[in-house]
């Protein structure tokens, strides 16, 4: 679908739901504040990494969050984009500071949290007696609530995280 | 997919993570870390997507804090809007028309985007904020490039919508390149040429150039225009700072009390409305003219008097400036007056044809003229003296009755 169609799409999506499903107060509430406090933050990213361990015990994945380099060098996507390790650091903290959501393909209810977020950055793993391993970026640890969602990482179904949210990107010169 | 269709190297200068995801094998598999846009959802999926978007900012305490100053106008905002928005589209969908469908979206989306940053709280987002902790005196949106544009007008003498800002001289030169850099910015792939003319015209203009002295003139009527020329340096500052109705009132003021003058022609002049000197050159040359039409005009009149009220008593200029002046009164009373000259006249002229004799040459002779020629061929014929000669003739029938028409 091209761009300026998904973007009506979007349009026409969210005036039906302020219109007519959601609650008006709800709507308008976030589509005021992501308006007002995001000028630049409109464009709705993910990020791809895959899960590294299942412990179905204490209902928790590991994995990778975010990576941001490769064998030393800043990671491009297939977008050409990317997302500096000091800028992501960023981004991190506020979500570690704040709810913490974990869903399930970026929709429906929560299904549990994260509570472990940890920056592996070469200077930080040194600085734990930690020898670089190639790849930096952020790891964590989600909690699944849900038991669907358990059941699809547990299953191979889900096979890694993404994150959801929005970016301000700059030209690279 | 980028949402801006291009595909040169970007870098994330901040990002917001609004959750984390367990996600599917993505289409990149392989891939130890590749960002993705998401492709586009199924309508159910894409609806559970902002309806989760919506519940989790719900969740956040803070925003709605936030928010909650704006909601309400923005409630407003879609009450009053949303039917009609459902109408035009209906009407719009009926018809098969799409892009018109479209079109009512976007503009309803900008017309809620337009509202939620109606009055942002940031100083910077106006061009004109002398004092940080009064939004009440900052003027010049410059957040959107709507509202630069609209800066962009209001600079101009023009104005927004006819309204030109009021901004201090003083402050006017930073204000436009604030404006100038907010649009430069608001439009990259656009250069200064493209760029309005009020923003144009300070990046042109030289330092010592008094804009608010130009603004001033652009709106002048001439005769503003002429009674400023002719003001002292501090006058024309005072003139300047007035308000346009205050420069009316104050010339109209001057019209009724300063010299005027009103040509021949019917042309009224106003002393102060023109440069030194013009008014009394103008006023001489005029009144010159006037003298030497009213020679002429005298001249026509002689002429008349000569021709036609010649028994009239009085010299022919005499007379003829009464011509004049009788030419001058109402018509009625004009040729009355001039009925009662010609008759007059006519009633004067049988006292000069009854004394008249004919001459040898057959011209009328007046009896002192008859008398006189006696008293001379008396003279010559006895060689007496004129007045013994008189004495002779007095006492003659014929010169005694000459005497006594005398």
């Amino acid at each position: 679908m091209p761009d300026t169609v998904r973007t009506e799409t979007i349009i026409l999506f969210f005036i039906t739901y302020f219109l007519s499903v959601a609650h008006t107060t709800a709507a308008v509430a976030y589509y005021a504040h992501e308006l007002v406090s995001s000028n630049t933050m409109t464009q709705y990213n993910e990020l791809y990494v895959p899960v590294a361990k299942v412990d179905t015990d204490r209902r928790l994945v590991f994995g990778w969050g975010q990576v941001v380099t490769k064998n030393g060098e800043e990671l491009f996507d297939s977008d050409n984009q990317s997302i500096p390790k000091s800028v992501a650091l960023d981004g991190w903290l506020e979500f570690a500071k704040g709810t913490r959501m974990l869903k399930q393909m970026h929709a429906g209810e929560p299904r549990g949290m994260v509570p472990f977020i940890f920056p592996m950055f070469d200077e930080v793993l040194k600085s734990l007696g930690i020898e670089p391993i190639g790849q930096e970026g952020i790891a964590v640890g989600a909690y699944v609530e849900d038991d669907e969602t358990l059941a699809k990482f547990d299953s191979g179904d889900f096979t890694g995280f993404s994150i959801g949210g929005g970016a301000a990107w700059e030209d690279v010169e | 997919m980028r949402f801006d269709g291009k595909t040169n190297k970007q870098r994330a200068t901040a990002i917001k993570i609004g959750e984390l995801s367990g996600v599917t094998v993505p289409a990149v598999q392989g891939s130890v870390a590749t960002m993705r846009k998401y492709a586009t959802p199924e309508t159910d999926e894409f609806q559970d997507l902002a309806k989760a978007v919506f519940s989790e900012v719900m969740e956040t305490k803070a925003v709605e804090e936030s928010t909650r100053e704006m909601l309400e106008p923005l409630l407003d905002h879609l009450y009053r809007s949303q039917d009609a928005l459902w109408d035009a589209n209906r009407d719009a969908m009926k018809k098969g028309n799409a892009e018109e469908v479209k079109q009512n979206l976007r503009e309803f989306a900008m017309s809620i985007m337009t509202l939620a940053k109606a009055a942002p709280s940031d100083p910077s987002a106006y061009a004109y904020a002398p004092d940080k902790e009064k939004p009440s005196g900052w003027k010049l949106r410059i957040d959107t490039p709507a509202h630069i544009s609209a800066a962009a007008a209001a600079l101009s003498p023009e104005g927004f919508r006819g309204n030109p800002v009021e901004i201090p001289a003083a402050d006017r030169k930073a204000v436009v390149a604030r404006v100038r850099a907010a649009w430069l910015k608001a439009y990259p792939d656009k250069s200064e040429a493209d760029m309005p003319d009020s923003l144009k015209k300070v990046n042109d203009m030289p330092e010592n150039v008094n804009v608010e002295e130009l603004q001033a003139l652009a709106v002048m009527t001439d005769a503003q225009k002429a009674h400023y020329a002719t003001l002292s340096d501090d006058d024309k500052s005072a003139f300047v700072k007035m308000s346009a109705d205050e420069r009316t009132a104050t010339v109209d003021l001057l019209k009724t009390t300063e010299e005027t003058y009103t040509t021949s022609k019917g042309v009224s002049l106003v002393k102060s409305a023109l440069p030194a000197g013009v008014f009394e050159m103008l006023k001489s040359q005029d009144e010159d003219l006037m003298k030497l039409r009213g020679e002429q005009e005298l001249q026509g009149f002689v002429k008349t008097a000569e021709a036609d009220y010649q028994y009239l008593p009085g010299t022919a200029l005499a007379k003829a400036a009464v011509l004049r002046d009788v030419a001058k009164m109402d018509k009625g009373v004009a040729e009355t007056l001039t009925a009662a000259l010609k008759a007059g006249n006519a009633a004067m002229k049988p006292q000069f044809e009854q004394h008249a004799t004919p001459g040898g040459d057959g011209m009328a002779k007046s009896a002192q003229e008859e008398f006189d020629g006696m008293v001379k061929v008396h003279a010559k014929e006895h060689n007496v003296t004129m007045a013994k000669a008189t004495e002779a003739v007095m006492a003659t029938d014929a010169g005694a009755k000459l005497y006594e028409q005398l």
